[in-house]
């Protein structure tokens, strides 16, 4: 039987690790930092492969292909359709996986399901991207990495068993390291991890997601062709008055956002509504479109960063710059709407470039002596349109400080990101990753807000004082007791401390100032058996849950292993609603 | 909704005839007719001994309510029954009941269930109302001095509770409804 023996594998190997750590008493951090170091490593090399598999797309349909056809000059306008009819069956037997953008697949799972990711997840992602992106599709490499790397963290996470925080944790990680990887950009993906993936700054996911993104950077120099990453040219500012320049491209990048966020919506809604064909053969459509653009501005194609390095040392005129810009947003969200797989940070890196690119030559006209070079502003705007879409500025400044590695660069970059972000922001509500949950009917922050609950538990909360009762107390004495007590709630009890059911002070306040009950009605008779009762290990989440739907202040916590319903304690509404709002006000201050 | 209604008048045993408690119920709950009301008259009597056991429902003044949460019960209901030579029930005062009203209900029905043992009480303990179900001759007599109760059984929170819950209930294969 190979599959017993191959579960046999895993489980020794599990338990061995986890021997070892038992054996000398890793505390909680140590271990996910030990962890953190795998899943950086395994983002590493994941991330080489798949570079490695979208070189090989590449190869094949850019070289093999035309050289197959007697390379005609019309042929391009056909690749990327092409590669999208080996999309169609990936997409046809996993659809939700091969097409869902990966970072908002990831906030969500994050958010929502604890952090758990199929493993199927990692393998169709990484085909279908490549075969994409290898085929001229206009996207980035860089989404489906992180996701990639994520279900990496979330696998690992689930071999080692673990769970809540520390499953999150690990997914962010995972994000961390293929970023990393693929930007060659260490503190970019950290922060990005936490800025956009985790929704949330704290130290307990720090250092696991810095490590892991270290090690990560690590594994992809070593072993990655050097001059496959991003590598920018330094940049000096010239003069201080250029910073108002940069505050112009800032605002310019996040109308672009907005329009870019608009337009993939918008395509993607065009597809799903008035397509002529079922979704597993839309990205031909999509492809042919892209083809067509490509087959006069073969910049936009694929997701190299020539085009981009182009536009910083001045290789193109104003108006190729704005063909490629405006063209750019249409082949992404014909690419990305029709079904194609990946992701939106390379567009928006390249859309910057362009962007900047032609501003900087208006300044350069305006005030040669103030702005003397177009390249800064090529620099400084791919930053600012990607921490605009993706809403996440400190990852942008970051990243553009990593990439070209001069520190001079951070002061223009941190208002243009930051002025970015803010007009996008104001011009609508989401980033282009929540945009597309929200599309979905999901509101991501609402989540978070509710992943406060989802990481507390009811013993966390739990009052011990029961005001508990025999069930069979005569009438008189239940009144006695609800007329003393401080609830408004009785619990009744059997023998063996188990619950029966509850007095709501309500039912019987009608007949409190009257005896006929008495000798006639005990404490069973009075007492609701259907009860709602929360568990001492079931989350806050849950228990919010449970309120929602009944009208009662207050829950019975009942153990309920081994049949008995032996009651614990109760936890009220009010104390539910107080410790909520702390932690929430303890996430603002962390976060500001 | 008043008292009256609970009360069927196949469910009146004017002439019991054990003296002794757990006996008497053996004999109410046969002697009235097997209808739609309870599901099985067997299941019905071993619950009400099972709740006698625990305490005894005889409440002094010539009285005993013997009452179970009983879903044998398809709907609240009460059974009369009158013994002249009184039925030994370990009463608080420790007097012969005269008057035994048996009530049920199916435990949904928790809330009515305690406001017709409220009003029954309440209703046996004016001496007037006591005698004169000792002295009706027959079952409409006895049923009369019931339908004296007017009190409505439904508070205003019972009213909305009850509304959907409590329909008239359809005598199985008759076609009336009570």
């Amino acid at each position: 039987m190979k599959p017993s023996s191959k579960d046999g594998i895993v489980r020794s190997l599990r338990n061995q690790l986890l021997g070892f750590f038992r054996r000398y008493q890793l505390s909680d951090q140590t271990f996910l930092i030990i962890v953190a170091v795998i899943v950086g490593f395994l983002g590493g090399l994941g991330s080489i492969f798949f570079e490695k598999l979208i070189e090989l797309g590449q190869h094949f349909f850019f070289e093999i292909v035309p050289y197959l056809v007697g390379n005609p000059k019309w042929l391009i306008i056909l690749i990327p359709a092409f590669g999208a009819v080996f999309l169609a069956p990936l997409i046809y037997f996993f659809p939700v996986e091969a097409k869902s953008d990966g970072v908002p697949a990831t906030m969500e799972a994050v958010a929502l399901k604890g952090g758990i990711i199929k493993v199927r997840t990692f393998s169709t992602r990484m085909l279908a991207s490549a075969i994409t992106l290898g085929s001229g599709g206009s996207a980035g490499k860089e989404g489906p990495i992180i996701q990639i790397g994520a279900s990496i963290g979330s696998a690992v996470g689930q071999f080692f068993k673990v769970s809540g925080e520390r499953m999150r944790v690990l997914v962010g990680c995972g994000a961390a390291a293929g970023l990393a990887a693929i930007f060659n950009a260490p503190i970019a993906g950290v922060l990005f991890a936490l800025e956009v993936v985790l929704g949330e700054f704290n130290l307990h996911s720090f250092s696991p997601i810095v490590i892991s993104s270290v090690v990560a950077t690590a594994v992809s120099r070593a072993w990655l062709v050097e001059g496959a990453a991003l590598k920018l040219p330094p940049y000096t500012l010239f003069s201080y008055w250029e910073i108002g320049f940069y505050a112009i491209l800032g605002i310019a990048a996040g109308v672009i956002s907005v329009c870019f966020t608009k337009a993939l919506h918008g395509a993607e809604k065009l597809f799903h509504r008035h397509a002529p064909v079922k979704t597993h053969w839309q990205p031909i459509l999509g492809g042919l479109v892209v083809g067509m653009i490509g087959f006069f501005f073969p910049q936009i194609l694929g997701c190299g960063y020539a085009p981009i390095l182009e536009a910083i040392q001045g290789n193109f005129m104003w108006n190729t710059l704005l063909a490629l810009l405006i063209l750019k947003i249409i082949a992404t969200a014909f690419t990305l709407g029709s079904g194609g797989s990946g992701g939106i940070l390379y567009p928006c890196l390249f859309m910057g470039a362009t962007l900047g690119g032609i501003l900087g030559f208006a300044f350069n006209l305006l005030a040669p002596g103030i702005a003397p070079s177009a390249g800064g502003y090529a620099l400084v705007g791919m930053g600012a349109v990607l921490g605009a879409a993706v809403q996440a500025p400190m990852a942008a400044i970051m990243m553009g400080f990593e990439l070209t590695g001069s520190y001079a660069v951070i002061l223009p970059l941190m208002i243009a990101c930051v002025l970015a972000s803010l007009v996008h922001r104001r011009l609508m509500s989401h980033s282009i990753y929540t945009q597309s949950l929200v599309d979905r009917g999901i509101d991501i922050s609402a989540a978070r807000e509710m992943g406060v609950l989802t990481t507390l538990t009811v013993s966390d909360v739990m009052s011990l004082e029961v005001p508990k009762i025999s069930s069979s107390l005569p009438y008189n004495e239940v009144v006695q007791l609800c007329l003393k007590g401080q609830g408004n709630y009785l619990y009744t009890t059997d023998e063996e401390d188990n619950l029966e059911g509850v007095i709501s002070f309500q039912d019987i306040k009608e007949f409190v100032y009257d005896d006929q009950l008495n000798g006639l009605v005990f404490a069973r008779d009075l007492a609701n058996r259907d009860v709602v009762y929360v568990t001492p290990d079931e989350t806050l989440a849950s228990s919010l849950n449970k309120f929602s739907y009944i009208d009662m202040e207050e829950l019975p916590v009942v153990g309920s292993d081994d049949g008995f319903r032996r009651l614990l304690g109760i936890i009220t509404r009010t104390e539910l609603m107080k410790i909520y709002r702390k932690e929430m006000l303890k996430r603002v201050m962390i976060e500001s | 909704m008043q008292l009256a209604q609970f009360l069927d008048r196949k469910h009146v045993v004017l002439d019991l005839q054990s003296q002794e408690r757990l006996a008497c119920l053996e004999e109410i709950l046969d002697r009235i007719a097997t209808d739609g009301y309870l599901r099985n008259k067997v299941k019905a009597l071993e619950e009400l001994l099972e709740r006698e056991q625990l305490a005894t429902t005889g409440i002094g003044g010539g009285m005993a309510i013997p009452h179970v949460f009983s879903d044998e019960a398809r709907r609240p209901l009460l059974i009369m029954a009158r013994s002249q030579d009184g039925v030994a029930f370990d009463s608080l005062d420790d007097k012969p009941a005269h008057l035994i009203f048996v009530a049920m209900a199916p435990r949904k029905d928790k809330d009515l269930f305690i406001n017709i043992l409220y009003h029954l009480v309440r209703f046996l303990k004016v001496q007037e109302n006591f005698d004169e179900l000792m002295e009706a001759k027959d079952v409409a007599e006895a049923l009369a001095v019931i339908a004296k109760a007017k009190d409505n059984l439904l508070s205003e929170k019972l009213k909305r509770l009850v509304k959907d819950e409590v329909q008239p209930y359809r005598v199985p294969g008759t076609g009336i409804s009570r």
